[in-house]
């Protein structure tokens, strides 16, 4: 599904076209060099905005994995957003948050996906509303009085307890009610009124929260088609016996829905850190030993992952990737979902997602597939309809996390039975997608999801291409259109090289530019992982590209120094005197075997920047608790491009 | 329907449910135990309801036997409610009383929501609300940029190129000048967003106020410094209103049923109301004036 460059693109990169020399004799920018201007700057663009350009030439930003009211557990936390309100917000206009604080972004996303748990879906609304039935089932009854008498976050957290352990009373809405159908209408509507193609894009989805014994097996599911569409279907749960919490019964209703509907589907997962081992399993799932269909269905739908968001970042971990010093970032590893069972060492290789690239290689050799070839996203996860992360403007994971004195001191999870404990500070303001689409609509969003053409930050808007291909070669990196280049010598992140030419070695060009109104960049580095002829996986980290080179070198350990910081805590302020605003670079893989599968991404650093936290403490004048962390480096992670060997 | 676009008619309707809510709410300023209460109404209508209620859900008409004995708990299940009413069990429930706060609130907001606006009223919301469904302005220019790094004087190299740019013929072709940049050189009908989001806002202004048909600047973004050469600009404009009526439609019927609910309850409370403690008064809300409770003759 990678879309490769047309012919008659590479002749408007090579050769002038015969429109563009056309165009030259009109030319009014110069006599001199008329021809090699009309080459390169057209005097007078085609009429039409699209045409030559058949590659995305921005990314667009967005949250595909935004909580309102409508989910149970953000009800219960006091959100009192609608869908509607998330998209008035998403498209920068300004909200009362659930707090009654007058909230706006710094700039408007490009797209919003409100992703509300299917599981009780208006569950929230009819228990507030009284609904008798409810109400005389002890649960019921307990919940209500809980959040009536203020204590609405020990019931959401009971309530997603009591979830996980499938443990709900009876006249909890399910699919094919009245409440729920409603519900998911609501939903349709906002979106589709929401929508508004070339200018901002609401897409359909849900979330299913398939959160077996507590361990997150989350995914979001998201419709390429509209509201009329969407219609035909109410969303899958988790609750048997109308849903199921093994993912394989959600791709067969993918599947079916997909016939149904008209509409293509797809689904993120997410937070494989709370999964406690059993988001990426190599072996078995839900008793199953994994065969070829497990792969191949798990490949068919799941072609993205959601690597950073509030509940933490699971890119890498400390533990599996020892010699990756910025391997530690926002990581959540005490236990799983609901703190009821706690963390060993032997589940984060079924967690963490540049381990499951790797694992990926290995379930690729042993049945022809690899069900771990996805793309990486970030998005926000907030349960507040608030898709607010920038850290100077961060509204929190959930409603009692947003402003206020209290956020850095409270524990999030704390279960003194196993120890696990997570507090308010450590959740991340974090993350955003970013997609290489070719125009802003749901159709043009979706199509580059599917041939993952994206990457994740974890808040910040920087602008990072990369591009494989075996022709790369170092003057690329001044060319001044690096992007035509990429298409036409190479494929974008997503994207595959298969059969190394002979004596040949995968070159890459990629390039970042910072947010325009956000901090300088340290350094690219790409991630490269692979499987031996030994059957054993690896991985290395290059540092391929920094900020400040000219006086910032590698020292004899091969190991570049770090950026420095300029990062003032205590008036939560830095200066963009230290990185680059922009790297470009391309890179050859020094230690390339032909023979070997592997996967290359692009990590791309920030300089150090204040944390949230230290924006609370100036402003609120709260007092963060010790070892709260203070400062950190806004990244960047693409998509991977994947090497195949002939056969 | 017709009746329900008439903005009087739909003044009137919200007057008669605050009419009917207040009258609710002062209900129990009657002391209980006084004159006796009106005698429950069964009608025919209520019968046919139980009846097909039961019906629906058994499938089957009800036999007479059971009909009495719905109609029995149709009664019982009023006089219960009127008493417990009376006696006031309903004041300190919250269910109670928040599915009645429900129930009033989609009530007002479904009326807001019926009123189906004049065209000549949704043009005016429409002008009122250009932002959200005007055209914005575009530009289509090219740039250059002069990047900080590895130059001594940007803003003087800057300056030179664009001597070089205005002077007599040889010029330079652009793409000789400047660095290169991960940015497209060529910006096609960008809007002030498009321009914002890859340059920051002030860039953005500065290239919406450039002259048109020369290369102008430089202008500072994130980046460095640029030079422009504005080649076409659409100024702003607003969108037919045939174009975007659905879309006005919809979001005048939400802002009309937003407000109408925020403006409902306040004037409630406003009418009602609140007679606060000293120490609690800092909690009210600002526009809220603290006052005994006013009661009717």
């Amino acid at each position: 599904m990678i879309r490769r460059p047309t012919l008659a693109f590479l002749l408007a990169v090579g050769v002038a076209s015969p429109s563009f020399a056309r165009q030259a004799q009109v030319s009014d920018i110069g006599t001199l060099d008329a021809d090699a201007a009309a080459r390169v700057y057209p005097d007078k663009p085609p009429y039409s905005p699209y045409a030559d350009r058949n590659f995305p030439t921005r990314p667009y930003f967005g949250d595909t994995h935004l909580h309102t009211s409508f989910s149970m557990d953000a009800g219960a936390f006091g959100c009192r957003l609608t869908p509607d309100d998330a998209y008035r917000f998403a498209r920068g206009e300004q909200v009362t948050s659930s707090t009654n604080q007058p909230v706006r972004l710094s700039r408007p996303l490009d797209f919003l996906v409100v992703a509300d748990h299917s599981d009780g879906f208006g569950f929230f609304p009819l228990l507030m509303s009284g609904d008798p039935g409810l109400l005389a089932t002890e649960q019921g009854r307990k919940w209500y009085d809980q959040i009536r008498s203020g204590h609405g976050a020990d019931a959401a957290l009971d309530i997603i307890v009591s979830f996980g352990k499938g443990d709900l009373p009876d006249g909890f809405p399910l699919p094919g009610t009245p409440a729920y159908r409603s519900a998911w209408q609501e939903v349709i509507k906002s979106a589709e009124k929401a929508n508004d193609p070339g200018r901002f894009t609401a897409l359909i989805g849900y979330e299913w929260t398939s959160n077996a014994g507590g361990n997150n097996l989350h995914r979001n599911v998201i419709f390429r088609g509209d509201g009329a569409q969407a219609s035909r279907v109410e969303p899958f749960t988790t609750l048997e016996p109308l849903g199921s919490p093994n993912p394989v019964d959600l791709w067969k209703w993918m599947a079916a829905a997909q016939d149904k509907t008209g509409s293509e589907l797809l689904a993120i997962a997410h937070n494989g850190n709370l999964s406690n081992g059993i988001m990426f399993p190599t072996l078995e799932a839900f008793g199953e030993k994994l065969d070829r269909e497990y792969v191949q269905t798990r490949a068919r739908w799941e072609r993205l992952y959601e690597v950073t968001q509030t509940k933490g970042t699971g890119e890498a971990h400390p533990y599996l990737s020892p010699n990756d010093e910025f391997a530690n970032f926002e990581i959540w590893d005490k236990g799983n979902l609901d703190g009821t069972v706690a963390k060993t060492n032997d589940m984060l290789q079924h967690e963490y997602a540049r381990e499951a690239l790797k694992s990926g290689l290995k379930l690729e050799a042993e049945f022809g597939t690899n069900p771990y070839k996805f793309g990486l996203i970030g998005s926000t996860d907030a349960h507040t309809g608030l898709a607010a992360v920038e850290e100077e403007n961060f509204f929190g994971k959930v409603t009692p996390q947003e402003p206020g004195p209290d956020r850095m001191t409270k524990a999030f999870v704390d279960n003194p039975k196993t120890g696990v404990k997570i507090m308010d500070w450590q959740v991340s303001s974090s993350g955003f997608a970013a997609v290489w689409a070719t125009e802003n609509t749901r159709e043009a969003i979706f199509d580059a999801m599917q041939r993952r053409e994206t990457y994740a930050t974890t808040g910040s808007r920087m602008i990072v291409r990369f591009f494989g291909g075996w022709d790369f070669v170092p003057a690329d990196a001044h060319d001044r259109l690096p992007a035509r280049l990429g298409y036409t010598k190479g494929v974008p992140m997503g994207g595959d090289l298969m059969g190394a030419p002979s004596g040949r070695s995968p070159t890459f060009l990629v390039a970042a530019l910072k947010d325009p109104i956000g901090a300088n960049l340290d350094r690219i580095q790409i991630i490269k992982g692979w499987l031996d002829a030994g059957g054993q996986l690896h991985e290395r980290v290059f540092d391929v590209v920094w900020g400040d080179a000219d006086s910032r070198r590698p020292g004899p350990d091969g190991k570049l120094p770090p950026v420095g910081t300029t990062v003032d805590v205590a008036s939560a302020s830095w200066t963009n005197t230290i990185g680059d605003p922009e790297l470009i670079a391309v890179w050859t893989d020094p230690e390339f075997d032909p023979a070997q599968r592997a996967f290359y991404y692009a990590r791309v650093l920030e300089i150090p920047t204040p944390r949230w936290t230290a924006y609370d403490q100036v402003r609120l004048g709260s007092k963060a608790l010790p070892g709260t962390t203070m400062t950190l480096q806004e990244r960047g992670y693409t998509s991977p491009i994947w090497y195949t060997p002939a056969k | 329907m017709k009746l329900l676009k008439e903005p009087l008619v739909q003044f009137a309707l919200l007057g008669a449910i605050l009419f009917a809510a207040y009258a609710w709410l002062h209900r129990a300023d009657a002391p209980v135990g006084d004159a006796p209460p009106a005698p429950i109404r069964l009608g025919e209508s209520d019968v046919r309801w139980i009846r097909e209620t039961w019906a629906r859900q058994w499938g089957r008409e009800p036999t007479d036997e059971e009909m009495r004995g719905l109609v029995g708990a149709f009664l019982e299940e009023h006089a219960m409610a009127r008493e417990a009413a009376r006696m006031g069990l309903d004041d300190d429930d919250m269910i109670v009383r928040r599915r009645l706060a429900q129930k009033l609130q989609f009530l007002i907001q479904d009326v807001a929501r019926v009123a189906d606006p004049s065209d000549d009223e949704l043009r005016r919301f429409l002008e009122s609300h250009a932002d959200l469904f005007g055209i914005p302005p575009t530009v289509t220019f090219t740039h250059i940029l002069f990047k900080n790094l590895g130059r001594a004087d940007a803003q003087a190299d800057a300056a030179a190129a664009l001597a070089m740019l205005r002077g007599p013929a040889p010029r330079p072709a652009p793409a000789e000048l400047g660095d290169p940049m991960l940015m497209d050189a060529d910006f096609i009908d960008a809007t002030p967003q498009t321009v914002g989001d890859a340059f920051g806002p002030e860039f953005s202004r500065a290239v919406f106020d450039a002259p048109r048909g020369e290369w102008s600047g430089p202008f500072q973004s994130a980046y460095g410094l640029h030079l422009v050469l504005i080649r076409s600009t659409t100024p702003a404009a607003t969108a037919s209103f045939e174009t975007v009526r659905d879309a006005v439609l919809e979001r005048y019927r939400d802002d009309r049923a937003r407000e109408a609910y925020r403006r409902f309850v306040a004037e409630l409370l406003q009418r009602q109301g609140v007679d606060a403690d000293e120490s609690v008064r800092r909690w009210l809300p600002p526009d809220l004036t603290p006052a005994a409770p006013e009661r009717p003759e």
